[in-house]
C-alpha cells in the first residue's frame, strides 16, 4: 500500500512537470500578421517546509527563477513587457483577450504572502531588484512612489497561503518609459528549457521581433495547489504584429527605403499614368510568405525529440482565400486549404517552415471588435495645471461593465471636485456605479483612481478631471527632464455580465506630462549671484565698521596734515617764492 | 559706501539734480532716440551672431533623403488627380483624400469646426512607438493668399505615403488638411488638445506647406515663423530646416526678401529684415494676410513654421518635400522637447540673428523715455507737491473713468465688429479716427469737454505717460515687437508736457500739441498702418477686434487697455486751456541761490 502511495506520488510529480509550446499565426488585414508564441512550464511539487526541492522540481522549470519567487514569498508573479500601438479598429481584440499584454514599457505585479504589509513590501522590493538584473529592465527603480495596491483585482487571484497566519498582498508597479529591446528578449528565452535552440522558440530573433508594429511579452507564474502538493505553473507568451510587406521588402532590397525603380512602379491604370506620372495603386491582393520571410529563420524541429505533442502550430485563416503548406527540410509535407483553423504538431527534426499563400489579402478571419474603446489624452497647455480626458465607447449591443483604473504619480495633484461625467444619455452620471480614490502622498505613494462603469449598449461616456503639477526637487528630475514624464497607461478590465469574471482587459497608451523644468544652469547662477551679494554686503559692513566718517572740513584739514598735503604746501610755497 | 558718499557729495556740489530737471525733456527725447539707434546698430558687423544648431541630437542634413526619383512620379500622380478635383465640392474632395489616406494605412477622422467647415486629419502611428509624441504636417486646401494649394497637397500625400514605408519613426505623424490655415486650423489645434477622438500625443513640431502651383519646379522657398502674441518657434527648428535647404542648395527668403536679394547680406538687407521682422511679429495672426498658418499652433509649446515654394523653375519639387522629410527626421532624433537654443530672437538673414539679450535694451530705452517724460510733466509744471496731493482724488477719479471707458470699449467694439462684419469695422474706424482727430484738435478749437485744474492736468499727463511706460515694461519680454511699435508710434506724446509747461500757449504751440496727439492716436495709427500695408485700415481693425475670439491673439487688448487710456488721458488733459503765468521755472531759482552762495563763498575766500 505504501509502495503504491509512493508510486502515485511519483506519478503526480511526473505528471505535473510538463512543458509544451505553441505558435499561433493569424493573418490580419493590410498584410499584417499576428504571431503569438506560448510556452507552458510546470515545476515539480514544492516542499515549503524543507525549503528544498524535490528532484523533479527543476526538470523544465527555470532553476534561476524558482528560488527568487520562493524566497520572496511570491505566490503569483506577473511581468509584462510591451511596445507599440495596438490598432483595435483594424486588428480587433488583443490576443488572449488582453490578459497577456501590458501597456507601453514594463509592468509587474505580484501576490506576496507575508504577515504584514511592511513585510510584504520588503519582499516586493527584494523581488523586483532581483528581477531587474534578471530581465535587464529598470525594475530596480520601483519604489514606494510608484507601487500601488489595486482594489479591483487584475487577473484572477486564486492563490492560497502556505502559512495560515500570513495574508496575501497584491502589489503592482509600472515603468511606462522603459524601452523594450533585444536585451529583454534574451532572458525570456533563457527561461525556456529549450533555450531558444529548438522548437518554435528557435524562430525568435530580436532584430526581426522588435521590427514589428506592436509586440508584447509576458510571464505569469502562479502557485497551484492540488491534493498532492503545490507546484509553480509558468506561462510565457511573446506576441507581435508584423508588417509582412516590410519584411518582404527588407529581404529583397535591404532595410533602406530606397525609391522604387521606375519599371517596378505599380500605378493605378484607371488614372493618368505615363513615364513621368504614377498614381500609386493599392497593394497587391495576392501575397505569399513564409515563417522564414517574417523571422528570417525556420523552426528547428520539435522542442524535445520524441515528444510528439509538445510543439504545436496553429493558423487562423479564412478558408476562402488562404492556403497553407508545411515544409520540412525541402519537402512539402502537408497542404491545407478551405479550413478555418489549421493545427499541426511538429515531430520531425528537419527544419520546418510554413508557407502561406493568399488570393485576396483583404479576406481574413473575422475581426472581433473589443467590447469597449477608450480615448485618453491630456488636456490644457499651461505649465502649472492640466487635465485628463477619457472617453469610453461601448461597442457591444448590450451593457458593458468594466473597471477603469489609473495610477497617477504624486506630482500630479488631482482635483477630484473637477470631475465631470458627460455621456450620450441624460442619466450618464448613474453609469459610474462605483468610485475608488486613494490620494497620493508626496514622494511616498501615487494616487490610485478606479471607476466601475456600466455603459449601456452603444453609449459613450467622457470623464474629465483636472490636476495641478507639483514642482520637483532639483535632484528628482531625470537626466532627460525636458522629454516629459511618462504617465502609466490606464487599465480597463471588462467583466462578464452573468458571472462577473473578467472577459477582456486592455491598456491605453501612456502619456507624456510636461512639468515645469528649471534651466539646470540656474543653481550655478544662484550661487554666483548669492556670492556677489554676500561680498557686497560684507564689503559695505566691513567699511562701516573699520572706516571713520569725517566731514568735508575735517577731511581737508586732515589732508593738509598728511605727507602728501605737506609736500603740496611746500611746492606751492616754492611756486609762490619763484613768482615772487 | 565711501564711494557712494563721494558721489552724493559731488552731485550736491555740482547741482546735478536741478540741472537734470531742467534738461529732462531733452534727456527723455535722447533716450527715446537711443532706442532707435540701438536697433540700427544691431545689423552692424559684430553686433549680431551666426546661427548654429544648439541641440546636438538634431543632426540636420546628416541622412540621405530618399524622397526623390520615382517618388516624383507619385507626386505627379497625386497632383494630376488634385488638379481635376479643383472644381469639385469641398466635401467630395475631402472624402477622396480621406480614401487615399485610408489606403496608405492612416487612421483618419474629420473635425467639424464652428465656421461651417471641416478639417480632415489622419494619424500615422509610429511602428513600435510609445504613442506619446507627434509631429504635424499641415497642408491647407487654400493658401493664405486664397489660392488652391495643389502643389503642396500633392507633395503632402506623396510624403505621407513615403513616411508610412519607413520604420524609423519614434513619433507619430499627423497630417492635417484644413480648408484654410487660419481659423479652421486654429480650431483643429484647439480641439486636438480638448476633444478630438484621435490623439497622437504631445505635438513637438509642425510644418505648414504651401505651393499653389501645378508646376514641377520651384525657384526658392519662403519661410514664415511668427507666432501669436509674440511667440516664436525654437530657433533650432528654423535652423534645422534652413540647414537642410542649404544642403539642397535652395535659397530661402525670410521676411519677404525679394528674389534678387536672397544672396545679399549687407547692413541694409539685415536692417530691412530686422524691421520687417518686428512689424510682422507685431501684427501676426491679426488678418488673413498676416496669418501664414504656423501661428495656429502657438500656445501649446509646439514649434511651428510655414514654408512656401515660390517660382516655377529651378529646383525640382521633391526637393521642397525633402526639406519637410529631413526636418521631421531631425525632430524624430530628439530625445527631449525643444528647449536648447532661443525662443526670442530676430533673424537678420538666414545665417544671422540677434537674441533677446541684445535687442531688449531698445524697448527698455523707450520705457525709460516715457518714465522721464512723465517726470517732466510732474516736475516741470511748477505745481507744488502739496497741490498735487490736494488734487489727487480728481486725478484718480479722472483716470479711473478713462479706464472704465476703455474697458467698455474693449468689450463693445469686438462685439460690434463680430456682429456687423466688415462694414461695421469700416464704420468703427471712421468714427474712431474722427473722434480721435476732433479730440486732438480740442486745444486749437478750444472746444473743451471738461475743465480741470492745473495740478490735475499735470498729474493726469504724468500718470498717462507713466502708464504707457509701465505697459512697455510689462510687454517688452513677452511681446517685444508690440511694445516697441506702440512705444514708437505713441512717442509724440512725450513732447506734449514740455510744451504745456512753457507757459501761456501760443496758437502755434496749440497746433503742435494737436499734431502730436493726432499722430499718436491708436485709430489713426491703425488706419495709417492698414493703408501702408495695402490691406486697408478696416480689415486691420476688424482683425484686431476679432483676433481674440478667432485665434486667441490679445493685441487688441494691449491697444485698448494700454495705449488708448494713455492717449485719452493725454488728450483730455492737454485740451484744458489753463492760462499759465510765464515765470522762470523753480529749478532756475535753486540754481540762482546756489550761484549766490558760491559768489558769497568766493568773496569770503578772497
Amino acid at each position: 500500500m505504501k509502495a503504491l502511495g509512493v508510486l502515485l506520488w511519483a506519478f503526480f510529480v511526473v505528471a505535473h512537470t510538463y512543458y509544451n509550446e505553441s505558435l499561433h499565426i493569424t493573418p490580419l488585414p493590410r498584410n499584417r500578421v499576428l504571431t503569438s508564441f506560448e510556452f507552458n512550464i510546470t515545476s515539480g511539487v514544492l516542499d515549503f517546509e524543507r525549503q528544498d526541492v524535490s528532484n523533479g522540481h527543476y526538470a523544465y522549470f527555470s532553476r534561476a527563477l524558482g528560488p527568487v519567487i520562493e524566497s520572496n514569498g511570491a505566490r503569483e508573479l506577473h511581468l509584462r513587457f510591451g511596445q507599440g500601438w495596438w490598432d483595435a479598429e483594424k486588428w480587433g481584440e488583443l490576443p488572449y483577450s488582453g490578459s497577456k499584454s501590458g501597456g507601453t514599457g514594463v509592468e509587474v505585479w505580484a501576490v506576496i504572502e507575508a504577515p504584514s504589509l511592511e513585510q510584504a513590501k520588503k519582499q516586493w522590493y527584494s523581488l523586483t531588484k532581483t528581477l531587474s538584473g534578471f530581465f535587464c529592465a529598470s525594475l530596480n527603480f520601483i519604489d514606494d512612489s510608484i507601487t500601488t495596491t489595486p482594489k479591483h483585482i487584475i487577473g484572477d487571484a486564486s492563490t492560497v497561503t502556505m502559512d495560515s497566519r500570513n495574508s496575501l498582498f497584491l502589489l503592482k508597479a509600472a515603468l511606462p518609459s522603459e524601452p523594450i529591446c533585444t536585451e529583454n528578449l534574451t532572458p525570456f528565452l533563457k527561461l525556456l528549457p529549450t533555450r531558444g535552440k529548438a522548437g518554435v522558440s528557435s524562430l525568435l530573433d530580436g532584430h526581426k521581433l522588435f521590427d514589428s508594429l506592436w509586440h508584447a511579452m509576458s510571464i505569469d507564474v502562479n502557485t497551484v495547489c492540488t491534493e498532492v502538493g503545490c507546484y509553480l505553473d509558468m506561462q510565457e507568451t511573446i506576441s507581435a504584429v508584423i508588417d509582412v510587406n516590410r519584411s518582404i521588402r527588407k529581404q529583397k532590397e535591404g532595410g533602406v527605403p530606397k525609391p522604387t525603380p521606375g519599371e517596378d512602379l505599380r500605378c493605378d491604370s484607371t488614372k493618368k499614368h505615363d513615364v513621368w506620372t504614377c498614381f500609386p495603386s493599392g497593394e497587391d491582393k495576392e501575397i505569399d510568405y513564409s515563417l522564414s520571410t517574417i523571422f528570417g529563420r525556420s523552426i528547428k524541429g520539435p522542442a524535445f525529440v520524441g515528444d510528439n505533442e509538445g510543439t504545436l502550430i496553429v493558423l487562423n485563416v479564412h478558408p476562402e482565400s488562404w492556403k497553407v503548406e508545411f515544409v520540412e527540410g525541402q519537402m512539402p509535407v502537408a497542404r491545407y486549404s478551405k479550413q478555418w483553423t489549421i493545427e499541426r504538431h511538429i515531430t520531425s527534426t528537419e527544419p520546418c517552415d510554413v508557407l502561406l499563400s493568399c488570393s485576396d489579402n483583404s479576406v481574413t478571419s473575422p475581426i472581433i471588435d473589443p467590447p469597449v474603446r477608450v480615448a485618453r489624452s491630456l488636456t490644457g497647455y499651461s505649465q502649472d495645471k492640466g487635465g485628463i480626458r477619457a472617453a469610453f465607447t461601448n461597442q457591444l449591443n448590450r451593457t458593458s461593465r468594466f473597471v477603469y483604473s489609473e495610477t497617477l504619480p504624486w506630482f500630479m495633484k488631482l482635483h477630484m471636485h473637477t470631475l465631470t461625467i458627460v455621456g450620450s444619455g441624460s442619466n450618464a452620471e448613474s453609469w459610474v456605479v462605483d468610485q475608488f480614490y486613494r490620494p497620493s502622498i508626496d514622494r511616498t505613494r501615487p494616487s490610485r483612481l478606479e471607476f466601475v462603469i456600466e455603459l449601456p449598449a452603444g453609449a459613450t461616456l467622457t470623464l474629465t478631471f483636472k490636476f495641478h503639477k507639483n514642482l520637483l526637487l532639483i535632484h528628482e528630475y531625470p537626466p532627460d527632464a525636458n522629454h516629459g514624464f511618462a504617465i502609466d497607461p490606464a487599465v480597463i478590465t471588462v467583466f462578464d455580465a452573468s458571472d462577473g469574471l473578467p472577459i477582456y482587459e486592455f491598456r491605453t497608451t501612456s502619456m507624456l506630462l510636461t512639468l515645469p523644468v528649471p534651466d539646470f544652469s540656474m543653481p550655478y547662477n544662484v550661487i554666483i549671484l548669492t556670492c556677489t551679494v554676500m561680498s557686497l554686503a560684507f564689503g559695505s559692513i566691513f567699511n562701516l565698521l573699520i572706516k571713520k566718517t569725517v566731514t568735508e572740513d575735517e577731511y581737508q584739514m586732515m589732508a593738509a596734515k598728511s605727507g602728501l598735503g605737506k609736500l603740496k604746501q611746500k611746492i606751492q610755497a616754492i611756486k609762490r617764492s619763484v613768482r615772487g | 559706501m565711501a564711494l557712494a558718499e563721494t558721489v552724493i557729495r559731488l552731485i550736491h556740489k555740482h547741482q546735478v539734480i536741478p540741472k537734470a530737471v531742467r534738461y529732462l525733456p531733452v534727456i527723455s527725447f535722447l533716450v527715446a532716440m537711443a532706442s532707435v539707434v540701438w536697433l540700427a546698430v544691431l545689423p552692424l558687423e559684430g553686433q549680431y551672431r551666426r546661427t548654429y544648431i544648439s541641440e546636438n541630437a538634431l543632426m540636420p542634413g546628416q541622412v540621405t533623403s530618399y524622397f526623390r526619383e520615382s517618388e516624383w512620379n507619385y507626386v505627379r500622380g497625386f497632383r494630376s488627380e488634385l488638379v481635376n478635383m479643383e472644381s469639385m465640392d469641398y466635401g467630395e474632395r475631402q472624402s477622396i483624400v480621406q480614401g487615399w489616406l485610408d489606403d496608405i494605412g492612416l487612421t483618419t477622422d474629420i473635425h467639424h469646426n464652428s465656421v461651417n467647415s471641416t478639417t480632415l486629419y489622419g494619424v500615422m502611428h509610429a511602428p513600435r512607438g510609445d504613442d506619446t509624441e507627434a509631429v504635424v504636417l499641415t497642408v491647407p486646401w487654400y493658401t493664405s493668399d486664397g489660392h488652391y494649394n495643389v502643389g503642396a497637397l500633392a507633395l503632402g500625400m506623396a510624403l505621407m505615403r513615403y513616411f508610412s514605408r519607413m520604420s524609423i519613426w519614434s513619433r507619430n505623424i499627423v497630417v492635417v488638411f484644413p480648408e484654410s490655415s487660419r481659423v479652421p486650423l486654429r480650431q483643429w489645434v484647439d480641439a486636438y488638445h480638448t476633444s478630438l477622438p484621435l490623439n497622437a500625443g504631445a505635438i513637438d513640431a509642425a510644418i505648414v506647406m504651401e505651393y499653389a502651383s501645378a508646376n514641377d519646379h520651384f525657384d526658392y522657398y519662403q519661410m514664415f515663423y511668427e507666432g501669436l502674441n509674440g511667440q516664436l518657434p525654437n530657433l533650432d527648428l528654423l535652423n534645422t530646416a534652413n540647414t537642410v535647404g542649404y544642403h539642397e542648395n535652395i535659397h530661402v527668403s525670410i521676411q519677404d526678401t525679394p528674389n534678387l536679394e536672397l544672396t545679399k547680406n549687407t547692413y541694409y538687407s539685415r536692417l530691412r529684415t530686422l524691421i520687417r521682422g518686428i512689424v510682422h511679429l507685431a501684427v501676426a495672426g491679426l488678418t488673413p494676410q498676416t496669418s501664414k498658418g504656423c501661428e495656429a499652433f502657438s500656445g501649446w509649446s509646439i514649434q511651428a513654421f510655414t514654408i512656401r515654394a515660390v517660382g516655377d523653375e529651378g529646383h525640382d519639387i521633391t526637393q521642397f518635400g525633402r526639406i519637410v522629410d529631413q526636418t521631421f527626421r531631425s525632430v524624430n532624433n530628439l530625445l527631449e522637447k525643444f528647449h536648447q537654443s532661443f525662443f526670442f530672437y530676430f533673424l537678420l538673414s538666414r545665417r544671422n540673428f540677434v537674441s533677446i539679450g541684445t535687442y531688449l535694451p531698445a524697448a527698455v530705452f523707450l520705457a525709460v523715455a516715457y518714465a522721464l517724460a512723465s517726470l517732466v510733466a510732474l516736475l516741470g509744471s511748477q505745481v507744488s507737491v502739496e497741490a498735487y496731493f490736494s488734487h489727487i482724488t480728481t486725478t484718480l477719479t479722472g483716470f479711473t473713468s478713462i479706464m472704465v471707458f476703455s474697458w467698455t470699449m474693449s468689450v463693445v467694439l469686438p462685439w460690434i465688429a463680430q456682429s456687423g462684419g466688415i462694414v461695421a469695422a469700416q464704420l468703427l474706424l471712421v468714427v474712431g479716427i474722427i473722434s480721435g482727430v476732433v479730440l486732438s484738435l480740442a486745444p486749437v478749437t478750444r472746444m473743451v469737454p471738461i475743465s480741470i485744474s492745473r495740478p490735475t492736468q499735470s498729474s493726469i499727463i504724468g500718470l498717462s505717460l507713466f502708464y504707457i511706460s509701465m505697459l512697455i515694461t510689462a510687454l517688452l519680454i513677452v511681446h517685444f515687437a508690440l511694445a516697441l511699435l506702440v512705444g514708437l508710434v505713441a512717442l509724440p506724446l512725450i513732447f506734449v508736457a514740455p510744451i504745456i509747461n512753457q507757459g501761456p500757449l501760443t496758437s502755434k504751440d496749440r497746433i503742435r500739441i494737436a499734431c502730436c496727439l493726432a499722430v499718436s492716436n491708436p485709430f489713426v495709427a491703425i488706419g495709417a498702418t492698414g493703408w501702408f500695408t495695402g490691406e486697408g485700415g478696416a480689415v486691420l481693425l476688424r482683425g484686431l477686434l476679432t483676433a481674440w475670439s478667432e485665434v486667441q491673439c490679445w493685441t487688441w487688448y494691449v491697444v485698448v487697455l494700454g495705449w488708448l487710456p494713455g492717449w485719452l488721458g493725454m488728450a483730455l488733459a492737454a485740451a484744458v486751456p489753463t492760462p499759465i503765468k510765464k515765470t522762470r521755472p523753480q529749478a532756475t531759482k535753486e540754481v540762482k541761490e546756489a550761484k549766490e552762495a558760491k559768489e558769497a563763498k568766493k568773496v569770503k575766500a578772497a
